[in-house]
């Protein structure tokens, strides 16, 4: 699949995430700004692009913005970010968690 | 059970609702362009975020929040409340620069008994204030000391510890609600039964609202000042007989004397040293007590379970307290001391002693046999000649100069006044007349009798008899 605009899903609320999808030609890259990134940057880096790869996306930056969101948030909010960006229809394909 | 009945919610319900109150933050905030908002939700964990027991749990913390929010003068523009299946949430707008406000929100999540359970967070158009920007430390895990973003992430503690927490903290907080709740019941139960008894009228020998000529020094208002300076005696007894964790009840009374010996010194300054309440005092601080201690141990306030405790916390009263009286010079000695030498005679301390067989044989039968629906004033001034036939005050007989013929005399008239039929015949009305007119020539009182009628009025109110 493939990146065709930049999408936005999720909240700043807290136990939230907000992932910002745009075009990449680098492969996955992920910028993560988060309070508990020492102790967890490396889990949610991977909870992100293994939802990215279950999808057959290899190119995009991802701007992430974690408010202590757990893996089941990060993969549904990457997962509807990735349906925006993609044209995909707002339906969620929640097989991909 | 705080999560047993509920809709449960799928991460895509929960994230959804998100959505949506985002979208309404931004809408307020755009309403409202220079006040601060108040968003308030409750931290709960698993799939149940809403039932009835989840929204009492919500309503009792949302309220105590407001009330701080007007106690501290903050002005509400609006006010929403979602109750939605994926959690309840309020939206308060606040004329407010917004700091002020997120202080006062990381005081009631700190320092509230329930605090730890909501999500109290404050927006302004500038975005979510946060503890950082204000230097305040982080929160705290709900279980445990670590910072709580630490712990939800690494998911530290298991659902069920979370919501055994959860449900613990709010079982606790409603036990301790029930218990303040029914400790501001008996006080002012009895702070009632003082008021009560000094209302009743006409009462012969007594202080009423109408007529004070027996107790010249003292009038009703007397009598007000002393029944309201009594609150914090009667707080102290209920504490005491409700932490009282020894076996031996006869401590628990030891507790409680020095508390009114400090009672009569109270009572003295809001009468300027008129004897008002000693008596009751005395007998009402052991009942409270009493009542304090059962309720405590056994979840009930059965008035014969609370009479035992009497009998058991004045075991050897009489007996301690009038050993040694021989010693002291006769000048020094209370009516009832003196009485206790001269005839044997026990007074209140008997009666006490006794688990008040006086009021359980005639003060509270009484109550029990008219009806409810006859005249208050009545039924009360009529326990106070039941109990004045059949006790031996101690205050009648100083003031009949403990002649017998006196004290006869008027036990024959109230005899006589039952036997008429008391207030319901004209000869019932007339001896009562006699009574109140040789109550007067002679200068006798009833103090003894009246102290017996506040500690009935208390049991017939706990007791629903009144």
């Amino acid at each position: 699949m493939e990146i065709k605009k930049t999408a936005l899903a999720g909240t700043l609320e807290s136990s939230d995430i907000q992932i910002l999808i745009t075009k990449g030609t680098k492969g996955i890259e992920i910028e993560l700004e988060s309070d508990v990134k020492k102790q967890f940057g490396d889990q949610i880096c991977q909870a992100i692009s293994e939802t990215l790869k279950g999808f057959g996306i290899s190119q995009a930056k991802i701007k992430a913005v974690d408010k202590g969101a757990l893996d089941c948030v990060i993969k549904a909010r990457t997962i509807a970010a990735i349906q925006r960006a993609t044209n995909a229809s707002e339906e969620l394909d929640w097989r991909a968690i | 059970m705080l999560f047993s009945t509920g809709q449960p919610q799928s991460i895509a319900d929960v994230l959804q609702d998100k959505d949506k109150r985002v979208a309404f933050q931004q809408m307020l905030l755009k309403k409202y362009p220079t006040a601060a908002l108040l968003v308030v939700k409750l931290n709960i964990p698993g799939e149940i975020k809403y039932n009835n027991s989840i929204d009492h749990l919500f309503t009792v913390g949302y309220n105590e929040l407001k009330k701080s929010l007007f106690k501290n003068k903050f002005f509400l523009a609006d006010e929403f409340v979602w109750r939605h299946p994926a959690g309840e949430t309020a939206f308060i707008v606040v004329n407010s620069n917004g700091n002020d406000l997120k202080l006062l929100s990381v005081n009631f999540e700190e320092t509230y008994k329930l605090g730890r359970l909501f999500d109290v967070d404050v927006l302004t158009r500038k975005g979510t204030i946060s503890r950082k920007q204000l230097n305040l430390p982080v929160r705290r895990c709900l279980i445990c000391e670590r910072p709580a973003k630490e712990c939800a992430r690494s998911r530290r503690h298991t659902l069920d510890d979370l919501k055994q927490t959860i449900e613990s903290k709010w079982y606790t907080f409603q036990q301790i609600t029930e218990n303040s709740d029914y400790r501001d019941k008996i006080i002012d139960l009895a702070q009632k039964s003082l008021l009560y008894e000094v209302t009743v009228n006409p009462k012969p020998g007594l202080v009423d609202p109408h007529n004070h000529d027996s107790h010249p020094d003292m009038d009703i208002f007397t009598f007000i000042d002393s029944s309201l300076s009594l609150r914090p005696y009667f707080c102290s007894c209920f504490d005491a007989g409700w932490n009282f964790a020894k076996k031996d009840l006869q401590e628990l009374f030891k507790e409680i004397r020095p508390l009114g010996v400090a009672a009569e010194k109270k009572m003295f300054t809001a009468t300027n040293g008129v004897n008002t309440h000693k008596g009751a005092i005395f007998s009402l601080g052991i009942v409270v007590t009493a009542t304090a201690y059962v309720y405590h141990q056994n979840n009930n306030d059965d008035v014969d379970n609370i009479l035992k405790i009497v009998r058991d916390m004045c075991h050897d009263l009489v007996e301690n307290d009038f050993k040694n009286l021989r010693q002291l010079p006769v000048e020094n000695l209370t009516a009832g001391q003196k009485q206790y030498l001269d005839f044997g005679l026990t007074g209140i301390r008997g009666e006490v002693q006794q688990g008040f067989p006086t009021i359980v044989k005639w003060g509270l039968p009484y109550l029990n046999k008219v009806s409810l629906n006859q005249d208050l004033n009545q039924r009360l001034l009529n326990v106070l000649l039941q109990l004045a036939l059949h006790t031996v005050d101690s205050n009648l007989i100083k003031r009949a100069n403990y002649s017998k013929e006196t004290i006869n005399k008027a036990h024959q008239l109230i005899n006589e006044y039952f036997e008429f039929g008391a207030e319901k015949t004209a000869s019932g009305r007339s001896t009562f007349n006699q009574i109140l007119a040789y109550f007067k020539q002679k200068n006798l009182s009833l103090g003894g009798t009246a102290d017996l009628l506040i500690v009935t009025i208390f049991f017939g109110l706990l007791t629903d008899l009144l």
